[in-house]
């Protein structure tokens, strides 16, 4: 599974993340299909050489909007990577587990992005769309979830909120998190006091549960203009860092 | 007077004898300035100065369109005419204007409620002569009444200058400070790189609002929730000619910057006036290609959109139809997490070039919210002639121009 890395010198983490997403869809002898019900793909690639760091991040877009999308989880480092385990990936009601049982040992310094792709129909994601998630277990048996940036963004400086966040589960977050988002937005929050709180309780709403909804039918990015599934080239985080502190 | 069918805007308006003297009087508000580089090219926001007819007449300007909550169970709306009043424009509405809150109730982009204002002729309030009263009525129309002209029942009576009010309703047209904020220079810079192919974020480095300390005339609106509807509507404001013959839409407003950002495209000034004659059930057909054409062109200049072309169809999703959105009986809030009405101390301009880039984008200048009242009018008192010292008038665009 290891990749030279002459092509992936890169000199933004744009383009290095551009440059994944391409070689992440490459299937044949890239892909690994663990088990394909539906057909659909999951691959994963690792030692990928970038010039920067980022956290790891999940980006659901269509790589043809009218049949298929991809799911695409992009670890922040080889060594990140290495201590997954029991990755499951959830689009709507449906789960993915990612095996981790083929693993190069040796990686060097350099590697800093690793990705775990899912390639499937659109018509997966049901009429409305669905919300994508990810979850795993480190190999110090720590829980981690991933969903949207802006979450991602929330709790990058937030260490109580990040544990009772990868404590619990999407169809748990708004009994278990709307209080501290709440007490760490109102913390936060500049406006008028007479629509601070509505203004907190519609970005707790745009917040929780946290997942990447994504509907093929619709158009696809996390821009400003609208957050429907997540593409590399986004730049998502510094959308949601925008948007959070811009309330 | 004659009652003769008019299709064109400039012989409309001059039919009257009425409009002509208010014309004739409004002269005396306009001193003679050096024009800056920017006057001269007719550089203006939000929507001020947007149509022909507008530029010619600014009593029929809609300028900003604002939605809020207000007392126990009301809603406030205002929209603002006459830009630059006091120093470039007389503070008299035309006799024979229409102006309009409009309230689409389920997304058709037509209108199901509307209040609709007319007023009569003006009057000297003072020896000056440069202060008018007028006496106005407000329509309240429900149906099919809503879309036509001055139907629907009278609700209030009042007179500018001060609040009017009967037992639910109350209304405020006067003299107020323009509460809309932004950098006409940077914009223009910002357009002129677009032109040219180029993202320049850098364009607002002056943050100089062109707006300051200027007075705009407001006509300010509270009424109990349930006249206009329960849940989420979808408003515009209009200004129309109405009288000698069939209501002639001269101005709408629906989101701010809409013409002087999205539909600026090329300079198509006939995309503009369009904008303004139709309704937004109309949006989608005629303004959804260019908004998404200047969208994606400007987010490929600035390298800021993974896909372009999708990053334009999600904006006209906002967009279209252009009307603001309000969930009636909320704190409004019009910001980068949504639309939800709009309140005086919203800085839409920082908004709306965050959403015309793709970029977090702000131009420096802030509404003065120190004028914002808690009480209706809400508006707070207009700036004073010594706040206004410095403050270069606005010159009237050319009327043939």
């Amino acid at each position: 599974m290891r990749r030279e890395s002459g092509p992936l010198e890169l000199t933004t983490r744009r383009e290095a993340l551009r440059n994944i997403f391409s070689l992440a869809i490459l299937p044949a002898a890239l892909v690994r299909n663990r088990w394909s019900p539906w057909s659909e793909k999951v691959t994963t690639q690792e030692d990928l050489k970038g010039t920067e760091a980022s956290p790891t991040g999940l980006f659901v877009f269509h790589t043809d909007p009218e049949q298929s999308s991809v799911v695409l989880l992009l670890c922040s480092s080889t060594p990140e990577m290495s201590r997954m385990r029991e990755l499951r990936i959830h689009v709507g009601p449906r789960t993915w587990d990612v095996p981790f049982s083929e693993r190069t040992s040796e990686r060097s310094e350099a590697t800093i992005q690793s990705s775990v792709s899912l390639n499937c129909a659109n018509n997966l994601f049901g009429a409305h769309g669905a919300g994508v998630w990810a979850e795993w277990k480190t190999t110090a048996g720590e829980r981690r979830r991933v969903g949207s940036p802006l979450f991602q963004t929330l709790i990058e400086a937030e260490p109580e909120l990040a544990a009772s966040y990868h404590a619990c589960a999407p169809a748990d977050d708004v009994e278990v998190l709307k209080k501290p988002v709440t007490q760490v937005l109102a913390r936060h929050e500049r406006s008028d006091p007479r629509v601070r709180d509505y203004r907190i309780q519609r970005l707790v709403d745009l917040l929780l549960p946290d997942v990447i909804h994504f509907n093929p039918k619709l158009p696809v990015g996390f821009t400003f203009a609208a957050q429907n599934g997540c593409h590399p080239g986004d730049g998502a985080r510094e959308i949601a860092a925008s948007l959070l502190d811009r309330l | 007077m004659v009652a003769t069918p008019v299709t064109e805007p400039a012989k409309l308006r001059l039919r009257c004898s009425t409009v002509c003297e208010i014309s004739v009087r409004s002269q005396c508000f306009q001193p003679a300035v050096d024009k800056t580089d920017l006057e001269k090219e007719g550089i203006f926001m939000s929507h001020h100065f947007d149509t022909k007819l507008a530029k010619e007449d600014p009593s029929l300007n809609v300028c900003d369109l604002y939605l809020f909550q207000g007392s126990a169970d009301r809603t406030v709306m205002a929209m603002t005419v006459n830009p630059d009043v006091g120093l470039s424009a007389s503070d008299i509405l035309h006799t024979e204007g229409l102006y309009a809150f409009r309230f689409d109730k389920n997304e058709d982009g037509t209108e199901e409620v509307a209040f609709k204002f007319r007023f009569s002729e003006p009057r000297h309030a003072d020896s000056s002569g440069h202060v008018h009263v007028q006496k106005f009525k407000v329509h309240h129309a429900e149906g099919r009444d809503a879309k036509r002209a001055d139907s629907g029942k009278v609700v209030l009576e009042g007179e500018t200058g001060t609040i009017s009010s009967s037992s639910e309703i109350k209304a405020f047209v006067g003299t107020a400070p323009d509460m809309f904020a932004g950098d006409a220079v940077g914009l223009h810079a910002f357009l002129a790189a677009f032109r040219e192919k180029r993202y320049d974020g850098d364009a607002f480095k002056t943050s100089r609002n062109f707006f300051a300390r200027r007075n705009i005339t407001a006509i300010v609106l509270e009424v109990p929730n349930h006249m206009i509807a329960k849940g989420t509507v979808r408003a515009w404001a209009t200004a129309s000619l109405y009288g000698h013959a069939p209501e002639m839409q001269v101005s709408r407003w629906g989101l701010p910057l809409i013409t002087h950002i999205f539909l600026s495209n090329e300079g198509d000034p006939s995309l503009i006036e369009k904008f303004n004659a139709t309704n937004p059930s109309q949006d989608k057909e005629l303004f959804a290609p260019p908004i998404s054409e200047f969208v994606a062109k400007m987010t490929t200049y600035a390298n800021s959109a993974a896909n372009p072309v999708e990053y334009g169809k999600q904006v006209i999703a906002r967009f279209c139809p252009t009307t603001l959105p309000y969930e009636i009986g909320t704190p409004a809030g019009f910001d980068h997490a949504g639309f939800n009405g709009r309140s005086l101390g919203d800085d839409v301009m920082d908004v709306m070039l965050t959403l015309a880039s793709n970029k977090a984008l702000g131009d420096g200048a802030e509404p003065d919210r120190t004028r914002i009242k808690q009480e209706f009018p809400y508006f707070g008192d207009p700036y004073t002639t010594e706040e206004q010292k410095g403050v270069v008038p606005v010159p009237r665009p050319n009327k043939k121009s």
